[in-house]
């Protein structure tokens, strides 16, 4: 991994087009400023790992017929 | 339209139409190398679908209409996002459903993935997985809890 050293108020240009820019540094938490195309997307990280990790517990699910007795005892409609 | 049969998870060998494949061009998260699904109904009275990978016959997501179980839900979904997947911010076309997680034993602790939706177009035959920027979203929205609390239409 790049690992760069910056202060506040400057920044770097990851590509042609997407500028990272140091905002606020207060304590451990550090304010990033982000400028980048419409069509790129900025998520936090942890946002994307919980999805990735949710998505591989998903992959094992297992569809029994108690789970189809739960929910009619808990009165889901069964279609629209 | 052209049959193709077709190996799947839940159910063996199934005829699909080719015609209803879904191209999913940046797969799902954390399985970014499958890229092309076919939707499977439960069963006829069922909530719930199979997104069927049709690359691994033992990848299969098991997916609800999240109307069914929380009927106000509205992904928080950047518009360029849906732009960039689908050409265009039309909304008409697009079906959401949400991946269901059942643990294995433990079906009562079912949740329901509300801030990884998938928005499919049905029509442009693609999908993807997207994320709602809505801080009340979560990965792990146990689905009998809302039931309880009368979140049902």
């Amino acid at each position: 991994m790049l690992v760069l050293s910056r202060k506040i108020n400057e920044s770097i240009i990851v590509g042609e087009n997407i500028e990272i820019l140091i905002v606020e540094i207060k304590g451990d938490q550090v304010k990033l400023g982000i400028n980048a195309p419409k069509s790129v997307s900025v998520y936090r990280g942890e946002i994307y790992q919980a999805i990735q990790d949710e998505n591989k517990e998903a992959a094992k699910s297992m569809l029994t017929d108690d789970v189809g007795k739960l929910l009619q005892k808990k009165k889901i409609p069964k279609s629209r | 339209m052209k049959k193709t049969t077709i190996e799947t998870r839940h159910f063996g060998s199934t005829e699909i139409y080719e015609e209803e494949i879904i191209n999913f061009p940046n797969g799902i998260l954390a399985f970014e190398q499958y890229n092309n699904f076919v939707i499977l109904s439960e069963g006829e009275n069922s909530l719930f679908q199979w997104l069927q990978s049709l690359e691994d016959p033992g990848l299969a997501f098991l997916i609800v209409d999240p109307f069914y179980i929380k009927p106000d839900y509205v992904p928080d979904v950047l518009a360029n996002e849906i732009e960039n997947l689908f050409g265009s911010t039309r909304l008409d076309h697009l079906t959401l459903r949400c991946i269901i997680t059942i643990p294995p034993n433990n079906p009562d602790k079912m949740t329901v993935n509300m801030q990884g939706p998938l928005i499919i177009s049905t029509e442009k035959k693609l999908g993807g997985q997207f994320i709602s920027n809505n801080d009340s979203h979560h990965v792990r929205t146990p689905v009998l809890e809302l039931v309880e609390a009368g979140e049902i239409a």
